[in-house]
């Protein structure tokens, strides 16, 4: 590993640009969105179904589907190296080692044909540094008592195991070359309620021992408060709210913020009605010029759809793209 | 698992039961009076009526029925044939091993150039890679293989006198234009059906789990795909060995080479009904065998129906529904 | 009941629309179309009489005045494949359809009633079943004897097992549907649910499965035909051209190679339209 240089951000996106081709049409997937992460904490993505939190975490380790997908601009860089600039045989050095990432669904994420320990020692096995004496078979059966399966199930195939437990055994394929960053898409999403919290904790206690950075991709609210440090709100590819968690929850500045916030239950507030946000995300094919949020804004004007909105930072780094964000906040305050 | 193929063996019996109830029922509705053609065209009507109650003719189709079938299950007899007066079991184990060898070895090239072939186009999808091979699989499966072997034997052996045109006489070279011309069909269904499971397949998310991990993409492919794609191509499998066979008899036809076709061809045609009998039994035996085979390799291929062969418990069920699905 | 045929006009007009998307499907399409024109204006088309036999023209290569030359008996080989296309597409659809409309009813029987019918109609299925194809057919033939009708037959009982088998597997997966229930509450006869509800939602594989099969029967036919136990000679068809020819082989080649490449064209006709009948009727397939 190189120097950890302090000024630099262990991951830093710039204007990253994401296109796929369907059918014949541009399907504008990720539109210029930047990011940084830093060693250690969380960054939670947050936004609806479709808005590009996956491709951007796709990304970053290059897995786009080959046909169609291309990322059209932008870099993402990692300790200051470009990965998007890699050849493909140091980029799958990088893989599953220095960067991993864990799946939305377990039930589809694990090769039905090949044993669970199979599946875990693979990636080790990959990895292993040159005179190392780690046996893959070994360290997978510990991460697997890591992650609270018990060794001797390293022979079992996938579907001889619940949702949970393959959850279990993704999170342990991704940690067992302790990565430095864990891409975690919706990693509870397809679970039950009671066995989310356990996997986030256990989540939670390994990253905490191996000091892994993480990007958490979820559309859950309550999660991002209980795990993230900071948070990106992407809406249509574009980041419309980025800045530290308590900026967000404390003074969230864009419309969309707010409107997601509506549409959890508050426990505190005797509220009847929940408030969801009108209309549906636009259509990735043909964006509204300027804020593509402005066709399901209520404080949209001719200003919003007249171009593409600019960022304003406040002074401590809270950013947001949104006309009426002054007009918003004081709503909101008051 | 030993019990699964315990009752899949112990399943056969009926079948081939089945099968020569059928055959033996169709060969006595066939046209023409055997006696006649054995003695041919001189012999008197004594002569005739001496043969046919030689052969049983006279009896009631029943009673010949059973008499047949105790004959066959009971004392394991195939009879002898009526124009030779060969033993007809000696005869299958003479000409079976050749039919086999030569579709096992067809069967062989089928898949060898054929999972490859199909993998090369969905990898190679809708790139030039892609539109040769799926050219190649259309023309495969149109052509029809008796055709093909005429124009093998015309270009190699005829023109350029590399290869021998027919008869087993030269060893293993005169296997490679039947095994050619038996192919095309099969490699061509198979280059198909591989592409397109595969390319259902690689767009599986334990293929981006595979790909997350940093394995080689090569590996990706060979490792982690196309053993989740086999299983389509498994189901091909068994389908594609019966019609393999089945074409074997006009192959073996044309190349002269004495295996199980031209022996059933040439019964049906001097109506030797006591071989095309044997000979269809046995096809059907060696056929389910392989039926069998394929459902194993299944077992090999994807531990969940394994799983179910071992609980034994609606195998047949689950199977087919795996088959259409 | 007019809301339900203009439901299913609107489907068809969709399945063509797709269809006519695809190009090769379409190119298989017209080439099948123009074939069958053929057969049907044969003797016009002609430019011999496919019987006259011209002595000084024994085994002529191609030619101006006969495009693909003449035979062992100097009869001109193009108006014979002209006149062969009426026996072979006449075998491929006849025997097509007499085995989709018995295979469909024996598979819709089993299908529907399930229980102890369908396992008699599996267990029949099966041991047919455990003989291959072309060799059913073999004794089929042997068994009906040789000729045109003959073998129309042998190649139906040969492919009906397969399209039950199909047809039921496709009935098994409607008869679980809701509406199957709905209507069986409100009394339809059991006949009626099969014919008018059913069926039709059973007939997109077996419409892509027809499609397919005659093209292979139009090559098994020429196969049966070419091992003597199908059409006989001197008619023209392709099969029995071709076995015929092989006597020549040596010294005149053209005679093999044309009839053959006639089966070759129709049944990649067929095979283009079939896969993209496929792909119109159920687009999750289509890759």
């Amino acid at each position: 590993m190189s120097e950890v240089n302090r000024n630099v951000p262990y991951l830093s996106i710039k204007d990253l640009v994401v296109e796929y081709m369907s059918d014949g049409q541009v399907v504008h997937a990720v539109n210029g969105v930047s990011l940084k992460l830093d060693r250690g904490t969380t960054l939670g993505l947050v936004g609806e179904t479709g808005a590009g939190k996956t491709t951007i975490a796709k990304s970053i380790l290059r897995i786009l589907p080959d046909v169609g997908a291309k990322i059209t601009g932008g870099k993402v860089e990692l300790d200051g190296k470009d990965l998007l600039q890699l050849p493909e045989r140091e980029m799958q050095q990088i893989r599953g080692n220095e960067i991993s990432m864990i799946f939305q669904d377990p039930m589809t994420a694990l090769n039905p044909v090949q044993r669970v320990g199979d599946q875990i020692a693979e990636v080790v096995a990959l990895h292993l540094e040159p005179g190392s004496k780690t046996n893959p078979m070994e360290r997978a059966k510990e991460m697997l008592e890591i992650v609270g399966i018990p060794g001797e199930r390293y022979y079992d195939y996938p579907h001889q195991f619940s949702g949970g437990m393959k959850q279990r055994v993704v999170i342990a394929i991704a940690l067992a070359c302790n990565p430095n960053l864990l891409l975690a898409d919706e990693p509870t999403t397809a679970l039950d309620v009671t066995i989310q919290a356990q996997v986030l904790d256990l989540i939670g206690d390994l990253r905490k021992q191996f000091n892994t950075a993480m990007l958490l991709i979820t559309h859950d609210m309550g999660v991002v408060a209980q795990v993230c440090d900071t948070v990106a709100i992407i809406y249509a590819g574009s980041i419309v709210e980025y800045g530290t968690k308590e900026q967000i929850f404390d003074h969230p500045s864009h419309p969309y913020t707010i409107g997601l916030f509506g549409a959890i239950p508050d426990m505190n507030e005797d509220e009847i009605w929940l408030h969801p946000i009108e209309g549906l995300p636009p259509d990735p094919t043909n964006l509204p010029k300027g804020c593509p949020f402005s066709p399901r804004c209520k404080y949209a004007t001719e200003e919003c759809r007249q171009g593409v909105v600019p960022v304003s930072e406040t002074p401590d780094g809270h950013q947001c793209r949104c006309c009426h964000m002054e007009e918003v906040r004081k709503e909101r305050e008051a | 698992m030993g019990k699964y193929i315990l009752k899949r063996l112990l399943w056969m019996i009926p079948i081939v039961l089945g099968v020569s109830i059928l055959v033996f029922t169709m060969m006595t509705f066939c046209p023409g009076d055997p006696a006649q053609i054995i003695l041919g065209a001189t012999a008197t009507e004594a002569d005739l009526a001496a043969k046919r109650e030689e052969l049983g003719l006279t009896q009631p189709f029943l009673i010949r029925l059973g008499n047949y079938l105790s004959q066959v299950f009971l004392r394991g007899d195939l009879g002898q044939s009526w124009s030779s007066k060969v033993n007809i079991m000696s005869q299958i184990m003479d000409r079976l091993p050749r039919t086999l060898i030569l579709s096992l070895v067809t069967l062989a090239i089928s898949f060898g150039l054929g999972i490859p072939l199909g993998i090369m186009a969905a990898t190679h999808q809708n790139r030039w890679q892609d539109s040769v091979s799926m050219v190649f699989a259309l023309l495969g499966v149109a052509i029809p293989n008796f055709w093909l072997a005429l124009m093998l034997i015309l270009f190699f052996a005829v023109n350029l006198g590399w290869l021998p045109a027919m008869g087993i006489d030269n060893g293993l070279a005169s296997y490679i234009l039947p095994a050619l011309s038996g192919c095309m069909g099969t490699l061509a269904t198979c280059a198909r059906q591989t592409r397109s499971s595969m390319l259902d397949v690689i767009r599986a998310d334990y293929i981006t789990t595979a790909r997350s991990k940093g394995v080689h993409e090569k590996d990706v492919i060979w490792k982690h795909a196309l053993k989740n794609a086999l299983i389509p191509i498994i189901t091909m499998l068994g389908s594609a060995f019966g019609r393999l066979l089945g074409g074997m008899i006009i192959i073996e036809t044309i190349f002269a080479i004495p295996g199980m076709g031209n022996l059933i061809i040439g019964a049906v045609n001097n109506r030797d009904y006591p071989v095309v009998q044997g000979g269809t039994i046995f096809l059907a035996i060696a056929f389910s065998i392989c039926m069998l085979l394929v459902d194993l390799l299944y077992a090999a291929v994807d531990p969940r129906i394994k799983a179910q062969y071992a609980s034994s418990k609606k195998v047949r069920v689950k199977k087919e529904a795996n088959a259409n699905g | 009941m007019a809301e339900v045929k203009a439901k299913k006009k609107s489907e068809v007009v969709r399945v063509l629309r797709q269809l006519s998307k695809n190009k090769l499907a379409v190119l298989g399409g017209i080439i099948f179309f123009i074939e069958v024109i053929v057969a049907i204006l044969a003797p016009v088309i002609a430019p011999y009489d496919h019987t006259a036999m011209d002595l000084m023209n024994i085994n002529a290569g191609p030619s101006a005045a006969h495009w693909f030359g003449c035979d062992d008996l100097g009869r001109d080989i193009f108006s014979r494949i002209i006149i062969g296309s009426r026996y072979s597409i006449t075998i491929g659809i006849c025997a097509i359809a007499i085995a989709t409309v018995i295979g469909c009813a024996i598979g819709a029987v089993a299908g529907y009633y399930g229980g102890w019918v369908d396992n008699i109609i599996m267990r029949i299925l099966d041991v047919i079943q455990a003989i291959p194809g072309m060799l059913l057919m073999i004794v089929a033939a042997a068994m009906l004897g040789p000729g045109f009708l003959n073998t129309i037959m042998a190649m139906s009982i040969g492919t009906i097992p397969g399209m039950a088998r199909m047809l039921r597997a496709q009935m098994l997966k409607e008869r679980g549907n809701e509406y199957i229930e709905a209507e069986t509450s409100i009394n339809c006869s059991t006949f009626r649910i099969i014919l008018s509800h059913l069926l039709p939602n059973c007939m997109s594989p077996i419409i892509v499965q027809a499609t397919m099969g005659v093209g292979q029967t139009i090559t098994l036919a020429a196969g049966l035909s070419f091992l003597g136990l199908g059409v006989q000679p001197p008619a023209p068809e392709w099969g029995a051209m071709l076995s015929n020819a092989r006597a020549f082989m040596r010294t005149a080649p053209h005679l093999v190679i044309f009839p053959g490449l006639a089966i070759a064209v129709t049944v990649l006709a067929l095979n283009l339209l079939g896969d993209g009948l496929r792909d119109a009727l159920d687009p999750k397939l289509k890759n």
